[in-house]
């Protein structure tokens, strides 16, 4: 018998809970698993962004964790408490408790969440796949303010404690009846803040910067995937994290109709059909390679 | 000079009175976002404007061969970023205050300046 859990811990202060702001998770008790997937959400965001992509990967024989990021779904004030060392010490704890559990086991995100998912990769050389959606490195997308000039000022005087980008059209979806849906929700607070404060833009912008120093240390097969659209970030930070890293098995995919939440977007069919083909492709190659190996010792 | 060192005097004030009364009555949990961006918009351009006039005033004196000037003005120049160094969210109310107290000493020093003018 499969068991499907589904579980929401954590009090949140936010106006409305209804959503999974805190917490998903989804695994089988009793079947083994094909692997595992952890996936981190976006800055500002929650859990909620992921939730189709992770059932769909439950779906396919995964067990799927989701975690609300330190200083996320709950009130502003946390996020404003929140450094990057929260982020990569959770991510790293996190990982550490997982891994021995699965012998496969993938890490991925959107947005901040896969600079998240670089900087664990950089750390642990023993990740079977990286999935980075809308990799957010650079800040330099189409709908970056036209004050942009003074975020230097913002980020590196008291400022940035004071300084809130408001989220606004189009929210990074291209579908209008899917944003019309998430601009609903995020009035009511309950899947993401309606803002982005600076000081959370400061601490993002400080890890990017960390991961692209130490890119050349990622050695895990990775899929990058990056909506030439991106309204936050150009395909710029998806190309230098092609470019750089050290993995043998690497894809690009760019995506034309969608904005920077490209799980939601137009193309987010090809988006999980894509990831599975990666999954698979690896541990079709896996497979092969334990084959050979034992081949080769039977030979021996 | 005389016309920047009056328009770093205004933009001096502009920012004490806007920061103050930023802390006091914008920056609460019920301001809305858009209020709040803005009004931090505004408080960055002020800054921008201070900075930049802070720096061509002290190399203006440096170039003057008047030393004693310019220390005080690169100092003004550099501490909004000190403070931003050091601040966390939690001691945010309190190094405002300090920010405020150094944007009221950087005044009082360009009046200085100003009043002595004519003997430069």
């Amino acid at each position: 018998m499969t068991t499907n859990t589904i579980a929401k811990i954590g009090e949140s202060n936010i106006k409305a809970q209804k959503t999974d702001m805190d917490y998903i998770l989804i695994h089988r008790e009793t079947i083994q698993p094909n692997g595992a997937v952890m996936l981190f959400h976006g800055l500002t965001g929650s859990p909620y962004e992921l939730k189709k992509y992770a059932k769909f990967l439950f779906n396919k024989g995964f067990d799927v964790y989701c975690y609300c990021l330190p200083g996320h779904g709950s009130h502003q004030i946390d996020i404003n408490n929140v450094k990057e060392k929260d982020w990569r010490d959770f991510a790293e704890k996190t990982y550490r408790e997982l891994r021995p559990n699965y012998a496969d086991f993938f890490v991925g995100g959107l947005c901040l969440g896969a600079v998240l998912a670089l900087n664990l990769a950089e750390e642990n050389k023993d990740i079977t796949g990286l999935i980075c959606l809308s990799t957010t490195l650079f800040l330099d997308g189409w709908t970056i303010p036209w004050y942009n000039f003074l975020m230097p000022l913002g980020l590196n005087t008291i400022l940035r404690y004071y300084y809130t980008f408001p989220e606004r059209e189009p929210f990074g979806i291209k579908n209008e009846k899917v944003r019309g849906t998430i601009s609903k929700l995020m009035q009511k607070n309950t899947v993401a803040m309606d803002n982005y404060p600076l000081s959370s833009i400061y601490e993002l912008l400080a890890l990017s910067k960390r991961v692209r120093r130490d890119i050349k240390k990622v050695f895990a097969p990775i899929l990058i995937v990056h909506s030439l659209e991106d309204d936050l970030t150009s395909t710029r930070s998806a190309k230098f994290t092609y470019k750089n890293i050290s993995s043998f098995y690497k894809e690009y995919m760019e995506l034309t109709d969608s904005y920077h939440l490209v799980l939601y977007d137009n193309e987010r069919e090809k988006v999980y059909n894509k990831t599975m083909e990666f999954i698979n492709a690896l541990s079709y190659k896996r497979n092969i390679t334990l084959k050979e190996l034992q081949n080769k010792k039977g030979r021996k | 000079m005389q016309t920047l060192l009056i328009f770093l005097i205004i933009i001096n004030l502009l920012l004490i009175v806007s920061l103050f009364v930023g802390i006091q009555k914008i920056f609460k949990e019920d301001t809305s976002p858009k209020t709040r961006a803005y009004y931090s918009i505004y408080l960055s351009v002020l800054l921008f404007l201070y900075l930049a006039m802070i720096i061509v005033v002290a190399l203006h004196y440096f170039i003057l061969a008047h030393y004693e000037a310019s220390p005080f003005l690169f100092m003004f120049f550099i501490f909004p970023f000190a403070i931003g160094n050091f601040t966390s969210y939690k001691t945010l109310r309190l190094f405002t205050f300090l920010q405020i107290g150094v944007f009221i000493l950087s005044l009082i020093y360009i009046i200085y300046l100003y009043a002595n003018f004519k003997y430069i």
